[in-house]
């Protein structure tokens, strides 16, 4: 099954980003095939009444509205109830409608919910790797330009797609299958990366997702990628 | 997107009487609507109690942390709304119902394998100010794919009832006509989504609300930004230009506008 692995890097040092680094270095150790670029947004809310002082951290509600571009149509939207975050419930809504519906989320919805953060991926980038099976996506999450100027760095986001192998998976995707992934999506990114010195040392959220093309083209996907979705959510939840 | 209406109120009798002036009006012939409303009620905010019990209670903290509390304490009490999930009933062939055929809509409506388009609907309460229309803040975004009634549940409201809406709509220009009147659904079953639609009555012997058969038309005309005072003009103008031209056969007004009211009201803890 087409395993994804998402994680989010911090930026180096002062504030800078490792993405260049990362993609100079794939570009150069290997024979890549670049894919349109990857961009997304992630806007993220969670309930009111968590904010308040004295709330408990640990039972916060979230909703995520989400657009990226490995499934251009849609926009997902995602709300979890508090205290226990395996529980969401996911939907889609025209990628169009993204900005509308979190603006009245932000208006008319605030006793609900309270804007956290908004993040942008502009021109990341996506390669494939064919001897190894393997697209990587790596793009640079910034917060939206505020009064300050443009928007701060939150870090580096790297995604690791795997196709199809001959290993085959039960039903349930269960906890010991989902260890196993993070531990060969990092020693993939580890290889990979070897000799960049960046660390990947940050959560890895798995799962399986929908097939994608190793060539660069998109097929005709009607149905939405829910679970890839639910990882960009995990990863830039907060 | 801001939505400005009038209402009138057409007896059974002068339906299909109207139905042909209509069509005569808009030069079109009427386009079927058939939709089932799904009402859900947002929930009370929490912690309210909280916010109030603070003032003047610890010292003072930093400004920004007073400000911060004031911003939520504003959050907290502004107000929760009724919303709704409107699915549209696909028609299965292309036929439309056409001026003098009434009532072969209602018949071909079968609630198996029918296909519904939803879109999750808020509006706002109509604004108070004094004007010829009844003007209101309206957001609708279609839901693609998933289960609607767990997300709602998640993003904070719960299902209140549904009915169904049956009507013909036309269009004149910018304004959209449509005459519908309203039927009763029963309550799903338990462990029943309330968007399953696949165990429902013939359409036909739904109850209909108002048992005289009256219809409802609506007026409308959506502008894409309410503060532009020239849009609002404009769509003002076309509407009560509509209402004299209909002057003889339907009267068209404002309605009260606490009647579209969509607020819920707040419970007082005891």
């Amino acid at each position: 099954m087409p395993i994804a692995g998402v994680c989010l890097l911090s930026p180096a040092t002062g504030g800078v980003s490792i993405s260049a680094k990362l993609i100079s270095h794939l570009s150069r150790r290997y024979p890549t095939q670049e894919h349109e670029p990857f961009h997304l947004e992630h806007r993220l809310f969670s309930d009111t009444s968590s904010q308040l002082p004295g709330s408990d951290v640990k039972q916060r509600s979230f909703t995520h509205v989400l657009n990226f571009s490995h499934d251009p149509q849609h926009a997902f939207v995602s709300s979890t109830k508090a205290g226990n975050s395996d529980k969401s419930s996911i939907v889609t809504i025209p990628a169009s409608s993204a900005s509308s519906f979190t603006g009245l989320i932000a208006t008319k919805l605030q006793p609900a919910w309270y804007g956290r953060q908004m993040l942008s991926v502009e021109n990341g980038v996506c390669v494939s790797i064919e001897e190894k099976g393997i697209v990587v996506c790596i793009g640079d999450p910034r917060t939206s330009p505020g009064s300050q100027g443009a928007g701060a760095l939150r870090g580096t986001v790297v995604e690791l797609f795997r196709r199809e192998d001959v290993t085959s998976h039960s039903n349930d995707y269960t906890q010991e299958e989902a260890e196993e992934d993070q531990d060969w999506v990092r020693d993939a990114l580890e290889d990979l990366f070897r000799g960049t010195d960046v660390a990947f040392n940050a959560k890895i959220f798995t799962d399986r997702t929908k097939p994608r093309r190793l060539d660069g083209t998109s097929g005709a996907e009607k149905e939405p990628d829910w679970n890839l979705a639910k990882l960009y959510m995990a990863v830039f939840r907060r | 997107m801001h939505e400005l209406s009038l209402y009138g109120s057409i007896p059974v009798g002068n339906h299909d009487h109207l139905l042909q002036q209509l069509a005569g009006l808009t030069a079109m012939q009427p386009q079927a609507v058939h939709e089932i409303h799904v009402v859900f009620k947002g929930r009370q905010a929490l912690g309210l109690e909280k916010v109030s019990g603070t003032v003047g209670g610890e010292s003072a903290g930093t400004q920004q942390q007073q400000q911060d509390l004031q911003r939520l304490r504003t959050m907290l009490q502004s107000g929760v709304f009724y919303v709704q999930l409107i699915g549209s009933l696909l028609p299965r062939d292309n036929k439309r119902s056409t001026v003098t055929r009434q009532g072969s809509g209602e018949n071909s409506i079968g609630w198996e394998n029918q296909e519904v388009e939803w879109t999750f609907e808020f509006k706002d309460t109509p604004e108070a100010a004094k004007q010829s229309a009844s003007t209101r803040l309206v957001s609708r975004v279609k839901f693609n794919q998933g289960d609607m009634v767990t997300f709602l549940d998640m993003f904070g409201f719960e299902y209140v009832k549904r009915y169904v809406v049956e009507g013909q709509r036309f269009y004149h220009q910018d304004t959209s006509l449509f005459l519908h009147r309203v039927r009763r659904l029963p309550a799903p079953r338990d462990n029943v989504s309330a968007t399953d639609i696949s165990d429902l009555p013939p359409w036909a012997k739904l109850p209909l609300l108002d048992a005289s058969g009256t219809y409802i038309l609506q007026a409308m005309v959506e502008i894409v930004d309410g503060n532009t005072q020239e849009l609002r003009d404009r769509a003002t103008g076309q509407l009560l230009a509509l209402r004299d031209t209909l002057k003889s056969e339907v009267t068209l007004a404002q309605p009260d506008r606490l009647a579209l009211d969509t607020r819920v009201p707040i419970t007082r803890r005891p």
